[in-house]
């Protein structure tokens, strides 16, 4: 059984994709769903696609929310008539979710997701300085140092490796013109 | 024909033409292995290497590297779930699912088997018919194309799984992502605010790096590195009830690739989605299905492998080309001194036989090399993924940026990472986004020229017979099941009365 | 672990090392200051705003080879599609003052800001060099009742004729958009994405009449899959297999529009650079790959360079503001 938080955000993520098929509808009553002509105009596809996200994402929602209704109803049923084996359950998925092989918990995984994206962020802004290469090079370096706790040397030279096989790959035999940055070194 | 073939064996199997035929192959194999290079960018990126050789020789490696390219892809769809082109997208959602289950060696065997089965049909097909099924093929206009892209759209309800709402909604996503940009037939720029990298707008081979490659990288960040799989050497080989399970659905496959890659612009990714579809429909297993059915592997590949043969019928029987790949083979040509058009066959016939015998060459050299190697590939899996998911980021992004020289791709990579991310967090379905994705510029395009054709009124769709065989074919697969649902659910409902039953998730 | 990922690594380096000696020995760059005291500054970049295997990337890349050949110095060839070709002249535009960078450039140049909201138009760019002059053919399928092209502006006056267009700005929309203007007839538009499709469409019998290359069509044209009724040039094509064709004005529609090809250097370069490869330009023409490339293309050769380039610019603009605007 999907959690209380996840369900909440399944409901919004289904409400922002029904915001944006209504947008789209108004958009393409803009550009104009039929021409002077009465032949299918570029609005045409918007308002399709868009209302059919509209339609659907309502029609999810709705049930969602009974689901929700219906799902603590028959938790609670649950609980009273065979309240030890929900205890199991529950338990199983503790174990189940909270420790990876490596030992680590949750949250410091949730902590890892976030650091991993803020590393690929700063690495897409640095490539406009260091060039390609390099940025990502220094990604790698950080997910490695950062993000997976390994030792500096292992690391860079791992990185390094895999930098280098990209590079050859891509920029020596498939003549990629990867941006070379404000230092223009390679 | 015996005439023929004979000089199109002497032709290929000449030590030189076999040389490099096998460096394409190679060489297309190492680039499917990258995220988001596919085969049409394979090509077109290698084009400039094969200035020096022989035109025959030339085209024969550019053909090597398609297939190669094909497969490569369907390697890192099995391993790391990240497809190389669209027509590997369907591959992921089993055969990911196989090599979570330490059946990675025996999904990949089998799309080598598959594919190489569906190309020595549609080689036999091609060879034999190409000219008339080229002209039947001429039949298929604006009107017929869109029945078919209705078709298409219908069959994403198979795509669905667990909630036909959820499955839909994504669909309409995928169309509607793809309205972004300047559509065929018009010059308004649509949803595009004003940025320019937006005017051509977002192309699918971003969204599917952003989504499966990076947003699995991602989750599985957050759900914990997954135990590394030790299979066993012997778990790795594909199993006799494995093959004869994946027989039907080769075949099958084998067909409606093929059908579909001879018209031109319909495309391998239809023919992939609508085989895995419709094995969804007729197998004894289609429980399995998303769970890691091998059938759900061996359709599939079988489908884009026939499909991307069957490419091949229009753009040497008619200089058209069938697809992106052939598109800029056909480019190849011109390059060469050699002009595509109808007569290629009798002006150009050591070409044309040698090139196809090659094909032929290809696909055996494929499998030699993908049959033993689908157990050291799967050994891949035995890294664990904390050393294998920076390099699987660098290497999207690296393609992501390859595909197009541009960094806005590598953006929208990241964008598109994220929003993945959230979707497989939230259990929506990805696959039916693809479709939509893929199906969208297609079937504006057809709508709007049969809009154009008919000035405004769609019932000539229903003057062309095979538009409405076509029809009728997507209301049986659109309706049919929902019927038969329901007449399942009122004598199920019926049979149970007293027993209250609890709410499926 | 970390050791064993190493190896995996270093042996897929190693593998690429051995597949990729050759060409990169071949793409090391040598500086060509033989022209003068002007040289690009380090390798060159040919910018080809639509995607590989169409018209436009086999004149790049034919630029950049013969370039390459005269001047010696290394032209990487980039695609930036999009937009029908709005991405790549946009990234272009930024590239102002840079002269090692160069554009492959087509009618899209002036029909683009035209029509979109683009922040370029042909003044914005360095226009070298025009290699030469592509028209279209009225081609139709060989049992149309159709023999020239004054049968099809007669049919157009009484019924319905479906004319195919590869695009919102193409070249067979400007033509087919002359003729109406030439004749006060119209044609029924069904728009397709690309010359091939067009191709396909008409030998299927979807449509009556389309506006093709002759590139595009020479195949089908030897093996009497279609019939060209007339050519939209001035005079007729020398090539053999096309001098029968009249033109337009012979039969009495006065209508002739070429499609140019070319390159172009960006904003704000140095008169020495401009100079300097308007004279590579030249020696390209003289060069074999040229003749091979205008050729192979069914193209007319008329090469013009620099300031008659905008010359040409000019007039060519101001004809396709009164089809577009």
């Amino acid at each position: 059984m999907e959690s209380p938080r996840l369900q909440v955000a399944g409901i919004a993520f289904t409400a922002v994709l029904a915001a944006v098929g209504a947008a789209a509808v108004v958009g393409g009553l803009g550009y104009g769903a039929v021409d002077d002509a009465g032949l299918v105009g570029p609005g045409f596809m918007p308002i399709f696609a868009g209302g059919l996200m509209l339609i659907f994402a309502l029609i999810d929602i709705m049930q969602r929310v009974r689901h929700t209704v219906v799902a603590n109803r028959d938790a609670k049923l649950a609980l009273d008539t065979s309240s030890f084996e929900a205890l199991e359950h529950e338990l199983e998925d503790e174990t189940k979710l909270d420790v990876d092989i490596f030992g680590r918990s949750q949250r410091f995984r949730n902590r890892q997701l976030v650091a991993v994206i803020g590393i690929l962020v700063v690495t897409l802004l640095l490539v406009n300085v260091l060039g390609f290469i390099l940025a990502f090079g220094l990604m790698l370096v950080a997910i490695a140092v950062l993000v997976e706790r390994r030792a500096w040397l292992s690391s860079v030279i791992v990185s390094v490796v895999a930098l280098a096989a990209a590079y050859l790959i891509f920029g020596v035999f498939l003549r990629v013109p990867l941006p070379q940055g404000l230092l223009g070194i390679l | 024909m015996i005439d023929n073939l004979l000089l199109g064996f002497q032709t290929a199997l000449t030590p030189e033409n076999l040389l490099w035929c096998f460096i394409g192959v190679l060489m297309g194999t190492i680039i499917g292995l990258m995220p988001g290079l596919g085969s049409t960018t394979g090509v077109a990126i290698l084009i400039p290497l094969t200035l020096t050789l022989e035109p025959v020789t030339a085209l024969i490696m550019l053909a090597g590297i398609y297939y190669g390219a094909q497969y490569g892809g369907t390697i890192t769809s099995v391993l790391i779930s990240t497809p190389g082109e669209a027509a590997s997208v369907v591959t992921t959602l089993d055969g990911y699912q196989m090599a979570r289950k330490g059946r990675a060696g025996a999904a990949l065997a089998i799309s080598a088997i598959g594919s190489f089965v569906a190309a020595i049909i549609s080689l036999a097909l091609l060879m034999a018919l190409a000219p008339p099924l080229a002209d039947l093929a001429l039949n298929f206009g604006p009107v017929e194309n869109l029945a078919i892209m209705i078709l298409g759209l219908v069959i994403v309800v198979s795509f669905a799984g667990g909630s036909m709402a959820r499955g839909l909604m994504m669909a309409a996503a995928g169309l509607l992502i793809s309205t972004v940009g300047v559509a065929t037939g018009f010059s308004d720029a649509r949803f595009t605010f004003g940025n320019i990298d937006l005017l051509g707008g977002i192309p699918f081979v971003e969204v599917m790096i952003g989504i499966f490659a990076v947003g699995e990288v991602l989750y599985q960040i957050r759900i914990g590195a997954a135990e590394p799989i030790k299979a066993r050497f012997r778990d790795m080989l594909i199993t006799k009830d494995e093959l004869k399970r994946s027989a039907g659905p080769i075949v099958r496959g084998s067909g409606i690739g093929f059908a579909l890659g001879i018209l031109p612009g319909a495309g391998s990714t239809l023919a992939s989605f609508m085989s895995y579809g419709i094995e969804k429909k007729v197998s004894k297993n289609r429980r399995l299905f998303g769970k890691g059915a091998i059938e759900g592997v061996a359709a599939p590949e079988s489908a884009n492998n026939a499909a991307a043969n069957a490419n091949f019928v229009p753009t040497l029987a008619l200089g058209i080309p069938g697809g992106g790949t052939t598109a800029v083979l056909l480019g190849a040509f011109t390059i060469y001194g050699l002009q595509p058009g109808p007569l290629l066959f009798e002006t150009q016939p050591t070409l044309v036989w040698g090139l196809l015998v090659s094909f032929f060459i290809g696909n055996v050299l494929l499998l030699i090399l993908n049959l033993p190697l689908a157990p050291v590939f799967a050994q891949m899996l035995r890294i664990p993924y904390g050393f294998l998911y920076p390099i699987i980021l660098l290497t999207s992004f690296i393609g992501a940026y390859a595909v197009s020289n541009n960094m806005f791709s590598v953006v929208l990579v990241l964008i598109f990472g994220l929003l993945g991310y959230v979707m497989k967090e939230l259990d929506m379905p990805v696959a039916p986004l693809v479709l939509g994705l893929v199906l969208g510029p297609l079937f504006e395009k057809a709508l709007v020229q049969t809009s154009a054709l008919g000035q405004g009124d769609f019932s000539i769709m229903l003057e062309s017979p095979i538009s409405v065989v076509i029809l009728a074919l997507a209301l049986l697969m659109g309706v049919g099941p929902m019927l038969l649902g329901r007449l399942r659910v009122a004598r199920r409902s019926r049979r149970s009365v007293t027993e209250s039953e609890k709410v499926d998730v | 672990m970390a050791s064993t990922t190493a190896k995996f690594a270093a042996i897929g380096a190693v593998t690429l090392l051995a597949l990729t000696g050759c060409s990169s020995a071949a793409a090391g760059s040598t500086s060509g200051d033989q022209e003068g005291g002007f040289a690009p500054s380090g390798d060159a970049r040919m910018i080809v705003p639509f995607s590989a295997g169409g018209g436009s990337d086999l004149s790049g890349r034919a630029i950049a080879a013969g370039l390459e050949e005269v001047t010696g110095v290394n032209i990487s060839v980039e695609n930036r599609e999009g937009g029908s070709g709005a991405v790549g002249y946009s990234h272009f535009l930024a590239q102002e003052g840079k002269d090692n960078y160069l554009l492959a450039a087509e009618t899209a140049m002036l029909a683009l800001p035209l029509t979109q909201d683009v922040q370029f138009d042909y003044t914005s760019f360095t226009p070298i060099m025009k290699l030469g002059d592509d028209f279209t053919l009225l081609v139709v399928a060989p049992d149309s009742p159709y023999e020239t092209c004054t049968d099809v502006v007669d049919a157009a006056e009484k019924e319905r004729v479906v004319a195919a267009v590869s695009g919102a700005t193409s070249l067979d929309e400007i033509v087919f958009t002359l003729v109406e203007d030439a004749t006060g007839v119209s044609f029924d538009r069904v728009p397709f994405e690309s010359g091939s499709e067009v191709l396909a469409s008409l030998l299927g019998g979807k449509i009556d009449v389309a506006s093709l290359n002759p590139g595009e069509v020479l195949g089908q044209l030897e093996s009497g899959d279609l019939k060209a009724l007339c050519s939209f040039s001035e005079e007729r094509y020398e090539y053999d297999q096309l001098a029968d064709i009249p033109t337009a004005k012979e039969q009495g529609v006065d209508v002739s529009f070429a499609q140019f090809r070319g390159f172009i250097a960006p904003g704000g370069i140095t008169d020495e650079a401009r100079e300097y490869w308007i004279d590579a330009a030249k020696e390209f023409e003289q060069s074999d790959a040229y003749a091979e490339y205008i050729e192979s293309n069914v193209m007319q050769a008329n090469a013009v360079y620099g300031d008659d380039f905008v010359t040409y610019l000019e007039g060519n603009n101001a004809d396709l503001q009164k089809v577009l605007q």
